[in-house]
């Protein structure tokens, strides 16, 4: 399988995404749990 | 206190008096159902996937006129939309719009175990994401972008879980009794990376591989138990749907999928949490690791299992949770009742044993709903202590 480079990596996209959760408290801890949370339900 | 309050309350009871292996004052009766509510509600999956309340009233439908003590989920258990919206993934609704299906893709080349082994979550988002979803392989910022909205879908749908668990026990005073999913490292492996084909040639030709990949992978199931809380609630509890031991002997089992497994199942114990062991297939076979199991911290929701033999050889570590096939809920209203009170006869005594039908309900044909209706009135008469 050929592996695409691509501008971001999705881990970089990922933290774009961490940046945008107004609707948390600015808790790094809740932040990341609720990115983990997401990243898992893309897994599944 | 409202009536519903205190019918929540004493099934909550109900449930996990019988859950320690004590009598409690009736035989609880759990609904294990999903798509069948929206059908039963006269819907289709698309009526409903644009409105929280129409959901919940499906959801909630089936307790105005079916005895049941709780029920294992309270909404649609995939936002098949959110997959979509990022161009992939395994879920979509049937062609008549009645159920969510799955269909297998493999991910996952065969020599990739290495990085999977390395560094689970990094591979995975890094490399397995954009294979999987052709949304993230658009440009920049138009990828991150359906991220971010994607993100916003995965918000909603968490919400979705809690309102729609509080609307039925506001409205039938029913009980949800999962709050969280795990699963197995090596079912992991099967359905979202290699594929069932694939892993079980691996299981012969890579086993060191699966080994190691499975142990990289308990930290992970670990997080995502825990959903960022340091223990655990003895109620509701993390189901597990457990897929693979059905196909594997033995000694498949105890090399490549019980190390693992019981190493997540004991830190999920560890951390004061309880589990619902979806026994998918036939386990009959796998008896001896299922006792190694902490007494008392799981339910096994048998699917085929004979359910005597189940109660017979595991019955005494987890609380039994079946006792009727889809297939007898079309048969004659009698032989139903027969079947429940043979079931209850030999399964009830002593407590640990919840009633509850083989496998999910999903669409209307799945069972005689007059049949259903007898059989829970029954098993809740019949199953009083």
């Amino acid at each position: 399988m050929i592996v695409p480079k691509y501008e971001k990596s999705i881990t970089d996209l990922m933290q774009e995404v961490k940046e945008d959760l107004d609707f948390l408290p600015e808790v790094d801890e809740v932040r990341v749990s609720f990115l983990f949370a997401f990243e898992y339900m893309l897994i599944s | 206190m409202k009536v519903s309050d205190q019918m929540y309350q004493d099934r909550i009871k109900r449930i996990t008096k019988a859950f320690s292996h004590e009598e409690p004052d009736h035989v609880p009766v759990i609904m294990n159902a999903e798509t069948w509510n929206v059908s039963y509600s006269g819907m289709k999956i698309e009526d409903i996937i644009n409105d929280k309340e129409k959901e919940f009233e499906c959801f909630n439908k089936p307790f105005e006129n079916i005895y049941y003590d709780g029920t294992l989920f309270s909404c649609l258990s995939r936002d098949v939309e959110m997959y979509e919206l990022l161009g992939g993934g395994a879920y979509f609704y049937s062609d008549d719009g009645v159920t969510i299906q799955h269909k297998e893709y493999v991910f996952m080349n065969e020599d990739e175990y290495p990085k999977l082994i390395h560094d689970p979550m990094s591979f995975t988002i890094d490399e397995i994401f954009p294979r999987k979803y052709s949304a993230l392989r658009k440009s920049y910022p138009e990828n991150v972008e359906i991220l971010k909205k994607a993100k916003n879908m995965f918000l909603d749908y968490l919400q979705r879980i809690g309102h729609s668990a509080q609307y039925i026990k506001e409205n039938s005073g029913i009980p949800t009794l999962v709050s969280g999913i795990g699963q197995a490292p090596f079912d992991v492996i099967m359905d979202y990376y290699r594929g069932f084909k694939e892993t079980m040639q691996d299981a012969r030709r890579r086993p060191e591989e699966i080994i190691e990949a499975t142990n990289a992978l308990v930290p992970v199931m670990m997080k995502n138990i825990k959903q960022g809380k340091q223990n655990l609630e003895s109620y509701p509890f993390v189901y597990f749907p457990l897929h693979a031991p059905s196909f594997l002997s033995p000694k498949q089992f105890e090399k490549l999928y019980w190390p693992s497994f019981k190493e997540v199942l004991n830190q999920t114990a560890e951390l004061g949490g309880k589990a619902i062991l979806h026994l998918e297939g036939n386990w009959e076979h796998l008896y001896d690791f299922i006792n190694e199991v902490p007494k008392d911290f799981a339910i096994a929701l048998l699917e085929k299992d004979d359910i005597f033999k189940a109660k017979d050889k595991i019955g005494d570590t987890l609380a039994i949770c079946g006792g009727i096939e889809l297939g007898t809920l079309r048969a004659s209203k009698s032989e139903c009742i027969e079947v429940a009170k043979r079931v209850i006869d030999k399964c009830a005594p002593g407590g640990g044993f919840m009633f509850c039908t083989d496998k999910a309900l999903l669409t209307p044909g799945d069972v005689k709903l007059e049949n259903l209706i007898a059989v829970n009135e029954f098993v809740h008469s019949y199953g009083k202590y």
